[in-house]
């Protein structure tokens, strides 16, 4: 005769078995509902890569994504294609910080690059083979020129990274240099030619008598990337300046040949009165201000201001048709490299290539500002913060988002083993199978 | 009586003096067993050191711990073994030691050698030296003896049969013993790898021989003996050829090595070595001998000297990096002015030298160089070095000017206290010559005719000669011989009719006014117009001088004197001093030369440096062979750092960094990014993005 | 205007810098005779230690007397030349064999580097006037004076291809020294040679 407790105890048994079965008939129903309608994922950004082809099947209602580091480009992107399909994608950061990053290839001969960095902490800035230099950014930003560096570079602000490529060599013609025979003819062709340039020249000496150097085929930017204009004596390239300069060419007016009649309506500003420099000699650390200025005045409502001196504009540029034209007031700049610092000559050798590089043309655009596929074939990503906010909007606060996720609760299946096994080892306990 | 004594090897002796026997027995094992212990450590830390070596080649700085350390090792332990209790320290504790082994004695024997005792108990004594206990003491001794006797000889054995010169590289470890045994680690058939080189500097130098194991460069004297040992392999397809620059080398090869030797050359060179597959280089740079350094003392500053007398005291330092040769005082004295020196030179105070440093030191009289007013003498002292290879050096100081003031220089009433040029003297002279002549017309009345004729005539030759003296002048200045005046046609305008009416046409000019050409004037005249008045007006002079008429010639005096004031101004003769700028009308002359220019094509400068990103290239394509061919990548940067010797010597050094480190099997990597950027230059910094292009 | 070129002779302390004071006169006269080049009127002197050499990128330094710089004047004119100056040198003894032509050969050679012949295809001699056979050779030369030699080429430092000394044995100091008004009575003007070398240190 069973006892009362066998009694309960089978009764228990069955309440056990009717359990096992109730879960597991709950797991089959829950594994058979679709995952857009209740479904929320919260994921960490260093999971996200190997979870997004299930992401990309199950399409989840929503997925809040909390990024530690930047993300690859092409999962943001995958992540973008979930948002339009009809999930919506949230995210937030604790360790994300703005950064930007823009490089463009200089139109001068040496292929540096210009690095343009904007973050708000210390950047490191890298290619592919070493680190380039550490870069601590102003509220302006900061510009770092890097000599040939590799394909790819890098800034790393704490665990936010930004890419992108350095860009091809832009293809130069050669310079051509108008003016009288002059010391500052000789410098200025001295200092472009000792940087790479290939320059061609027409330096007047006397009536019918010019020192010429290259072919001085037709002006345009076929042949010819610059034009640096050191007076008035322009000859009879002068009146093809203005088609030349239309079509995209570059121009560089010293001193007082932005007052040559068939370049005036080019220049950015008039040319005021001669003014000897700021200083006595030519000082090391500001050699600009020992130098004569013709200042430029009443600038045009299209120039940009680049340089002054004492109040009075002393670089001014703007764009004509397709072509830059920059103005510099300064005259006698090779006294720079004569009687300026220790650095001089490299110095004054820098600066004329950059004045002319800032309006040369270049057959091929120097890219990379901002993405391009990187040698390992995902995209270069210039400003990994921007782009999430510019795909994703702001970022969300991750309690608001419900922890709930797609498929089977982690508990279902120890809870019905556990189930089964206490059923099981009630019966055998009590001796039956 | 009970007798104690008992016979032991033939002696009789009682049992204290047994004991002692054993004592000392047991004292004497004991330090031979340290003895030994510390001999068998010693030999363990050179067999060690020895097979580590031969697996993995230690470095020099390695190897050369290992007598210390074996010796430190052998002290410390002979140390150990007799501070420790010692079994023989006395008779009692030699007792006790006995008694263990032979429980028999019941402790008689530590009772007879007990000083209390001793004597007093003769059975014990007796019964105590039954026991014979001689054989075990000797067995004792010697067991303890053998085990480090057999460690000792193991070692022994093993630095026996270790290969030849291993035990060598630990025991006397050295710079240049690469070749002492090669690594069983590196025994390859490579003949190229280790190398050993030797560098003898030249004998001027007097510096010894360095050697140097396994570099990739060399650094020695220009002349120096440069020697590179190899091991020779036995394989005949890894004899070894070696080119020094363009030049092929012999190799002499005895006793298992291979040898190369030659001179340093002038510039740097790659010597390339070749034995079969193996290829290696290495790369010997000269080292510049500089020049003598010199600093004259004394005289401290430039002088001038208003009488060349006295004494002068001369005194220079002297010193240079290798060794002074010789020192001396060099001097020039320049005599004359105007277009006319005259030169003369000399040394004094000649001394040799011997060390680094020196001083020159000469006291010398200025009368005895014969100075003259308007002399200067130039004064340096001048060092020569030891170098007989390719100086030798001459090092120089600093030139001091003495010069001998001219008579009329310290002359107050002279304003122009120079010497007078040319015109000027002769404004003097005539105007001597007319204060004689008027002199001689107020005392006309007084004298005779022929007294007047005889002054008058002699006035005539000074003025005849002055006049011949100007003649010299215009006639030098057209290149033209002394006494043209005789001479023919060209000089045709200096007759005295042409003159005159050239004259005529000068008289009319105001002093100090440009002299303008007019009509068809040769240049004769023109350039020196003033002059030919002058000339021709004391020719009228000295024409009434003759006849004896000095009243007549005085007026033809002070046209003659006044011509040669204007000669003056316009000639612009320079006085001491700062000359007067001509000014030049530049517009006047603008563009009214009859020639044109027709200028040639401008050849453009050369890029600064052409070859930079050639360099680049070769450097990342080394970087790539780095990997798979580490010795070619190294020779790659050798020869990549050869051409940036001189032009970029911190790239250079970081090449020869690089290329080391891959020599040897180091990290490179620091040295690699390191010469990398060196390569490709600097970054510049701005602190702000620039509105337009890449202006700052 | 502010001219284009100035006339810089230099003055060193060692000797008689100032024995050819007609010279500058007569070439300013020239450049601006056969060339529209703006030239100042008159020369300057500057000291050979002096920074103010600096702004005369061509300099004339003559003299019959040795010539013996000091650091100074050595410092100078090496960084000079490496800047881009060119200094014009004339042995105004016409004597190869004499102290100046030595010491100032020397002087050269320590402060910036060795004389080398000139080769008479360098493009000074076309700069402005056509001298296909080299520097023209003067009259002091033609008559014996000094070494009795017709020197047929120019010596010359070159920084950068570039002359930055050029050394003459031919006495130009005297050859051109004479008032710039007497040019017109000669039917070879000789002073044409220093127009190329003006030229050249505008041009190149």
């Amino acid at each position: 005769m069973p006892l009362r407790a066998d009694a309960t105890r089978q009764t228990i048994e069955r309440v056990l078995r009717v359990a096992a079965l109730g879960l597991v008939a709950f797991g089959l129903w829950r594994s058979l509902q679709p995952a857009d309608s209740r479904t929320a994922i919260r994921i960490d950004s260093a999971d996200l890569t190997a979870a997004l082809p299930s992401l990309m099947l199950t399409s989840p209602r929503a997925i809040h994504v909390n990024f530690g580091t930047s993300p690859r480009p092409v999962d943001r992107d995958a992540l973008l294609a979930l948002s339009h399909a009809g999930t919506q994608v949230t995210w937030s950061s604790t360790s994300l910080q703005p950064l930007a990053l823009a490089s463009e290839r200089l139109r001068e001969p040496g292929g540096a690059v210009r690095i343009t960095v904007a973050a708000v902490a210390p950047v490191e800035l890298a290619d592919e083979m070493a680190i380039i230099d550490s870069v601590v950014p102003t509220k302006n930003g900061s510009t770092v020129i890097a000599a040939e560096p590799s394909d790819t570079l890098r800034a790393t602000e704490g665990r936010t990274v930004a890419t992108v490529e350095s860009g091809v060599a832009p293809l130069l013609h050669p310079v051509l240099v108008l003016g009288r025979a002059s010391f500052e003819a000789k410098f200025i062709m001295a200092a472009l030619e000792e940087r790479g340039w290939v320059v061609d020249a027409r330096l007047t000496v006397a009536p019918g008598a010019n020192v010429t150097q290259g072919k001085l085929t037709a002006l345009d930017t076929g042949h010819f990337s610059a034009v640096v204009a050191l007076d008035t004596s322009l000859g009879v390239a002068g009146p093809q300046l203005a088609r030349y300069v239309a079509s995209g060419g570059g121009l560089v007016l010293l001193g007082d040949a932005a007052s040559a009649a068939v370049v005036r309506a080019l220049a950015p500003a008039h040319v005021g009165a001669r003014t000897q420099g700021t200083t006595r000699d030519i000082p090391a650390k500001t050699p600009l201000d020992g130098l004569p200025l013709q200042a430029l005045e009443t600038l045009r409502t299209d120039a940009v201001r680049l340089g002054a001196r004492a109040g009075k504009v002393t670089l001014a540029a703007r764009r004509e048709g397709a072509g830059r034209v920059l103005q510099v007031g300064y005259n006698e700049t090779w006294r720079w490299r004569m009687q300026g610092g220790d650095d001089a000559v490299a110095a004054h050798r820098a600066w004329w290539s950059r004045l002319v590089a800032s309006v040369a043309y270049a057959a091929e655009w120097p890219s990379a500002v901002g993405t391009s596929t990187s040698s390992d074939g995902t995209s270069a990503e210039g400003a990994p913060l921007a782009r999430l906010y510019d795909a994703f909007g702001p970022a969300a606060a991750p309690s608001t988002v419900s922890t709930s996720s797609g498929g089977l609760p982690a508990w279902l299946l120890p809870l019905i083993c556990m189930v089964l096994i206490a059923e099981w080892a009630s019966r055998r306990l009590r001796g039956v199978r | 009586m009970v007798d104690a004594s008992y016979p032991v090897g033939g002696e009789r002796m009682n049992v204290q003096e047994r004991v002692e026997r054993a004592r000392r027995r047991l004292r004497a094992a004991e330090i031979a067993t340290g003895i030994l212990e510390a001999l068998a450590v010693a030999g363990a830390v050179f067999v060690a050191m020895a097979m580590v070596d031969a697996l993995l080649t230690l470095p020099l700085v390695i190897r050369m711990t290992a007598p210390p350390l074996a010796v430190i090792a052998a002290v410390a332990r002979l140390s150990q073994r007799l501070a420790r209790r010692r079994t023989g320290a006395n008779a009692e504790d030699v007792a006790l030691w006995i008694e263990a082994r032979f429980p028999a004695l019941r402790y008689a024997l530590v009772t007879a050698v007990d000083p209390e005792y001793a004597g007093r108990v003769p059975e014990i004594e007796h019964n105590a030296g039954l026991v014979a206990f001689e054989p075990e003491v000797s067995r004792a001794a010697w067991r303890a003896v053998a085990r480090p006797l057999i460690a000792v000889a193991i070692a022994a054995s093993v630095l026996f049969l270790l290969p030849k010169g291993t035990v060598a590289r630990v025991a006397t470890a050295r710079t240049g013993d690469a070749l002492v045994a090669l690594s069983l680690g590196r025994r390859t058939g490579n003949p190229l790898e280790p190398v050993v080189v030797y560098v003898a500097p030249p004998p001027y130098a007097a510096i010894a021989t360095t050697v140097l194991d396994d570099p990739a460069s060399v650094h020695a004297f220009v002349g120096s003996i440069i020697t590179i040992d190899g091991r020779s392999v036995d394989d005949s397809t890894s004899t070894v050829v070696a080119s020094v620059g363009s030049h092929d080398e012999r190799i002499t090869t005895s006793s298992g090595r291979w040898r190369l030797v030659f001179a340093m050359p002038v510039t740097t060179t790659a010597v390339r070595l070749r034995a079969g597959v193996h290829e290696r280089l290495l790369v010997v740079e000269p080292i510049i001998d500089s020049i003598p350094i010199v600093t004259l003392t004394l005289p401290a500053r430039d002088t001038i000297y208003r009488h060349p007398s006295g004494t002068v005291r001369l005194a220079a330092d002297l010193s240079d990096d290798l060794g002074l040769a010789s020192g001396t005082f060099e001097y020039i004295i320049s005599s004359g002015s105007g277009e006319n020196f005259t030169f003369k030179s000399g040394t004094m105070g000649a001394t040799t030298f011997n060390g680094k440093v020196g001083a020159l030191a000469v006291i010398f009289r200025l009368d005895s160089l014969s100075l003259q007013p308007g002399d200067i003498l130039h004064l340096r002292a001048v060092a020569r070095d030891r170098n007989n290879i390719s100086g030798p050096g001459i090092g120089a100081s600093e030139t001091r000017t003495l010069r001998v003031a001219r008579a009329d220089e310290y002359d107050s009433v002279d304003v122009a206290a120079a010497p007078p040029p040319e015109p000027e003297k002769n404004a003097l002279s005539q105007r001597m010559i007319l204060l004689m002549t008027e002199a001689l017309e107020k005392r006309r009345p007084k004298l005779n005719r022929s007294s007047l004729l005889g002054e008058s005539q002699s006035i005539a030759a000074e003025q005849t000669r002055l006049r011949k003296r100007v003649g010299q002048i215009i006639f030098a200045r057209l290149g033209e011989d002394n006494g043209a005046e005789e001479s023919d046609s060209q000089l045709k305008p200096l007759n005295a009719d042409s003159l005159l009416a050239a004259a005529a046409r000068a008289n009319t000019a105001k002093t100090g006014t440009e002299q303008e050409q007019q009509g068809d004037e040769t240049p004769v005249v023109a350039i020196n117009k003033p002059l030919l008045t002058a000339y021709n007006h004391m020719w009228q002079a000295a024409t009434f001088l003759e006849l004896g008429e000095p009243g007549a010639a005085v007026p033809w005096m002070k046209k003659a004197l006044d011509a040669l004031q204007v000669a003056r101004a316009a000639e612009r003769i320079y006085l001491r001093g700062k000359s007067r700028a001509v000014v030049v009308d530049v517009e006047r002359a603008r563009l009214q030369g009859k020639d044109k220019g027709s200028p040639a094509l401008r050849t453009p400068r050369e890029t600064l440096d052409p070859t930079r990103a050639a360099r680049l290239t070769r450097f990342d394509a080394a970087l790539k062979l780095a990997l798979t061919m580490p010795s070619a990548a190294a020779d790659s940067l050798l020869l990549l750092r050869m051409e940036l010797i001189g032009r970029d010597d911190t790239a250079s050094r970081d090449l020869e960094t690089a290329a080391n480190a891959i020599r040897s099997g180091k990290n490179a990597t620091s040295a690699l990014i390191r010469a990398r950027r060196t390569l490709v230059g600097g970054v510049e910094h701005r602190n702000a993005i620039a509105p337009w292009g890449t202006i700052p | 205007m502010t001219p284009d070129f100035t006339f810089c002779t230099v003055q060193y302390d060692s000797g008689d810098w100032d024995s050819a004071p007609l010279v500058p006169a007569n070439l300013i006269d020239s450049v601006a005779r056969y060339t529209a080049i703006t030239v100042a009127p008159t020369g300057v002197i500057v000291p050979l230690s002096s920074r103010d050499l600096f702004k005369y990128p061509l300099a004339y330094l003559t003299g019959h007397l040795p010539v013996r710089f000091s650091d100074l004047e050595r410092r100078t004119l090496r960084e000079y030349c490496a800047r881009g100056g060119m200094l014009f040198v004339d042995d105004h003894n016409h004597d190869i064999d004499g102290v100046f032509h030595k010491t100032a050969t020397e002087e050269i050679g320590r402060a910036v580097a060795p004389l080398k012949e000139l080769p008479n295809s360098d493009p000074l001699y076309g700069s402005f006037f056509r001298f296909d056979d080299g520097p023209p050779a003067t009259s002091h030369e033609l008559n014996g004076w000094g070494d009795n030699l017709v020197h047929k080429q120019l010596m010359a430092v070159k920084t950068n291809d570039r002359i930055s000394v050029l050394y003459s044995s031919k006495d130009y100091s005297s050859e051109w020294g004479f008032h710039p008004d007497n040019k017109r009575f000669l039917s070879i003007d000789n002073t044409k040679f220093g127009v190329n070398i003006v030229v050249y240190a505008l041009t190149r």
